[in-house]
């Protein structure tokens, strides 16, 4: 099966990053959902972060 | 969004003790015991405590984790058995589909080194004031030479003088004394299983000795059961889970998980040669 | 030295969470006069720490484990007393803002995933900037990505989606607003029934019009995928459009597909029919664009509006052929209506003002604007002139510093007021968005402004009509019933879709001409 046919059939669980009214909304509906109190990484400087994110890559197989 | 009548509540995640009084719940199930914004406490008919709580890890080992916690739901509410659910008030709570883990710890004897070399180099919030009462001292002095010498006697006394003592909902002392029953379940459990005393001495300190929720972790503990918090932090296997266990539980609470972390560290040193 | 009062309250079973009972002594510590106090479980243990510190009174000490002991020692009774009252009313005050032992938010997507063991989406609206980051991120920890975000580079899209191709992951976005995954509503999206129609759409509130119309017949969205709007450019190549339809023909549940977009770069076109051929599924081609060709053969039925869309749709699931219309009320009502709106705007014809809050429905309004009324002057195309104005009031210029036009309408009603000014407009044509995400009362925040137009106009002896059309469902938040009786109330003429709102303003604007070529069905 297909990464996403069985995505299709899985209960939705949700990571939320950013506004967070979608997270308030889905906790509405009983969707399970975390919302993520995000900040800027690196002290908001991009290329660091970038730097930071390619430096901890892993590639993890969550399934 | 609209009315929810007969709206279902689905567990996602129970211990395995937990399905099974879901599963043995008669029609007069229990009752709503206290309930806040991210966690609801049911007294079930078999006297002790069933906690709901949101989406996650185990806060407690007689909690099961819900995709939606039931707001609305004061105490004395009651619970009831309806086929192969439990309704509550407009909800129906349903735990066939949810994941059913271990809350008991499984022993290990050796291994302690790790966590306590983690735990001595990091910087966790400080613990509750009330352990450092001078009955508080007197009652962690006591519990660390018991551990030490392996005496029984010495250790309940330090046990019972922890027991409901300080800060908080569930007591620093209780936290602490559950971080250390959680330590000698792991790495000291042939010794905790040939001391029954201990467990009965203080399973009937904790009955008028604490609040209700702090006995409810206390006998959970005795009996080698923890919260997920917990569990992964002592069943860590490398430097770096430790120190995200550490992080996590020290987050718990006022000062809950701070006040387990101590008990850990105090059992895990009690415990080094 | 004037002696101590030592005073206490006692609550019987009162479970006040820790953090409660922390910031509760911390609050009696510092009030005036207080020398010492407590917040305790009255444990056997606490009564004798209360004591040794002074402050074991002895309705305290004939308290129980559950019950909750507030201890004071002041300097003088009134202090007591004060700091007593203030304890009960600082109780009382976080009863309603109850939080328990619970945990602080986790700070980064990967401790969110040990919060949420078993996520399988990360929905992210973060600043441009830094989704790219994390959307990479999230891939690699093998979630779906809804990106929700814009300003994402081009570059950056294109490797996301190659990655998410490699792993079989739906990478929706940038710039997608709108989504519904195993009959969830994602983003700004419509309560919709499952069903066997599944959706890939460039578009959100295309989206949004197409699965509305759907579930006001009663039939639903198995998936209603995003791609975000450069998918079918040719840099990006339809990586995600592909990924989707392969997915749709997949699944079993899917009987038809609908694909909503903007018509693609040549290159793509071609490679998105073969693969819509290949899905061996009935499928509605809705390429919203100049010069669309509609028609059908075997399996692909293309469309030219949002609204057609959803009724092939329909049509193909039943068996039947679905012939375009371009209003779904009577033709003699329809007359009736147009004729006395014209009546009452007291001249030939006017100008339309189109005040839009959804890109896509500006986008349709401008392609069925134009061989009708003539030149449209839109801020969808830079450049652009004529009598007639659409606006997409969610583009860059309208929302810089303020809020998208579907969550607050303080730009509309300004835009509604000044139409009302112009003497040549006689048609204010308005979308209202519904669903999750939207506003409480979107036909409320704009109603007020329309009777004050319509008000204006006629004080300066000229009509003004507001046609409008409702996007949403029954079981939208926004009782759909009561938005759309709100703006009749305010003298809205409520049409049932975009397409068929824009077509009766072009009536009421160009007359009786306008109306008989619809008619007869002349393009």
């Amino acid at each position: 099966m297909s990464p996403l046919a069985a995505f299709f059939r899985q209960e939705l669980r949700v990571i939320n990053l950013g506004l967070e009214q979608f997270a308030g909304e889905l906790d509405r509906l009983g969707v399970p959902v975390v919302h993520v109190a995000w900040s800027p990484p690196a002290g908001g400087d991009l290329k660091k972060a970038a730097l930071l994110a390619s430096l901890t890559d892993e590639d993890e197989d969550d399934r | 969004m609209k009315d929810s009548l007969g709206r279902t509540i689905r567990v996602l995640r129970m211990g395995r003790s937990t399905r099974e009084r879901l599963n043995g719940a008669p029609r007069e199930a229990g009752e709503v015991h206290s309930a806040y914004a991210r966690t609801l406490n049911l007294l079930w008919h078999d006297g002790r405590l069933l906690t709901l709580h949101g989406p996650g890890p185990l806060l407690a080992p007689f909690a099961a984790a819900v995709d939606h916690l039931p707001g609305g739901l004061g105490p004395g509410m009651r619970a009831w058995r309806e086929g192969e659910k439990i309704r509550l008030g407009p909800f129906l709570l349903g735990w066939e589909q949810g994941a059913a883990v271990e809350t008991r710890l499984r022993p290990e004897e050796d291994g302690a080194r790790l966590l306590l070399t983690v735990l001595a180099s990091s910087r966790p919030a400080p613990p509750a004031a009330g352990l450092f009462s001078p009955g508080g001292r007197t009652a962690q002095r006591r519990l660390d030479h018991g551990i030490r010498e392996r005496d029984a006697r010495a250790f309940v006394e330090g046990a019972a003088g922890l027991i409901g003592l300080g800060e908080g909902l569930t007591p620093a002392g209780d936290d602490c004394l559950v971080g250390a029953l959680a330590v000698l379940s792991r790495h000291a459990a042939t010794w905790l299983a040939e001391h029954a005393e201990v467990r009965t001495a203080l399973a009937s300190a904790s009955e008028r000795g604490t609040t209700t929720l702090g006995r409810e972790f206390l006998l959970h503990a005795l009996g080698g059961s923890f919260s997920e918090p917990i569990l992964r932090l002592i069943q860590a296997r490398s430097a770096a889970e430790a120190v995200e266990g550490i992080e996590d539980l020290g987050r718990m609470g006022a000062s809950s998980g701070a006040d387990t972390l101590w008990g850990m560290r105090l059992a895990l040193e009690a415990l080094s040669p | 030295m004037s002696p101590e009062t030592i005073r206490s309250l006692v609550k019987p079973s009162a479970y006040q969470d820790s953090v409660t009972l922390l910031l509760l002594a911390r609050q009696l510590r510092s009030g005036p006069g207080v020398v010492e106090a407590a917040a305790l479980m009255a444990t056997p243990s606490n009564r004798d720490l209360l004591e040794q510190s002074g402050l074991l009174t002895a309705e305290a000490a004939k308290a129980g484990s559950n019950d909750l002991v507030i201890a004071v020692r002041a300097e003088s009774a009134a202090a007591a007393a004060v700091a007593l009252a203030e304890s009960e009313a600082f109780l009382g005050a976080k009863r309603k803002r109850l939080e328990d032992s619970g945990r602080a938010l986790p700070r980064t997507l990967e401790s969110a995933r040990r919060h949420l063991p078993g996520a399988n989406l990360a929905l992210i609206s973060v600043p441009g900037a830094f989704a790219a980051l994390e959307a990479k991120k999230a891939l690699r920890l093998g979630l779906h990505v809804m990106l929700f975000s814009d300003n994402v580079g081009l570059e950056d899209e294109v490797a996301l989606k190659g990655l998410a191709v490699q792993k079989g992951l739906l990478m929706m976005g940038p710039d997608c607003g709108t989504a519904i995954l195993n009959g969830v509503p994602l983003g700004f999206a419509n309560a919709v029934p499952r069903g066997r129609i599944g959706l890939v759409s460039a578009s959100g509130t295309g989206l949004q019009q197409v699965t509305a119309l759907l579930a006001s017949q009663g039939e639903g969205v198995s998936q209603a995928i995003g791609v975000g709007g450069r998918d079918l450019s040719e840099a990006v190549g339809g990586l995600m459009t592909f990924q989707a339809l392969d997915a749709l023909a997949a699944d079993p549940t899917t009987e038809i597909i609908v694909m909503i977009g903007k018509p693609p770069a040549p290159a793509v076109r071609a490679r998105v029919e073969a693969r819509l051929r290949a899905a061996g599924k009935p499928c509605v081609l809705a390429l919203l664009g100049q010069g669309v060709k509609e028609g059908r053969d075997a399996t692909v039925h293309a469309v030219a509006t949002l609204e057609d869309a959803a009724w092939a749709a329909l049509a193909m699931l039943e068996g039947r052929p679905y012939i375009p219309q371009p209003f779904s009320i009577p033709a003699m009502e329809l007359r009736e209506c147009v004729e006395e709106f014209c009546r009452a705007l007291r001249r030939e014809d006017g100008a339309v003002r189109a005040l839009y809050a959804g890109g896509t429905l500006a986008h349709e309004a401008v392609l069925i604007l134009e061989p009708l009324l003539g030149p449209i002057a839109t801020n969808l195309r830079p450049g652009s002139g004529g009598r007639h104005r659409v606006t997409d009031l969610g583009a860059d210029e309208y929302t810089v510093g303020r809020a998208h036009p579907m969550l607050d309408a303080t730009v509309r009603v300004e835009e509604i007021r000044k139409a009302a000014q112009d003497p040549d407009v006689a048609v204010i044509l308005l979308d209202v968005v519904l669903g999750h995400g939207a506003a409480p009362d979107p036909a409320g925040d704009v109603a007020a402004a329309i009777e004050a137009a319509r008000a204006t106009a006629k004080m300066a002896g000229r009509g003004l009509a507001v046609v409008a059309s409702v996007i949403g469902t029954a079981g939208d938040p926004q009782d759909l019933a009561a938005q759309c009786a709100r703006l009749e109330a305010a003298g809205v003429w409520v049409l049932p879709s975009n397409a068929q709102a824009v077509r009766a303003a072009a009536c009421i604007a160009g007359g009786e001409p306008v109306l008989a070529r619809l008619l007869e069905g002349r393009p």
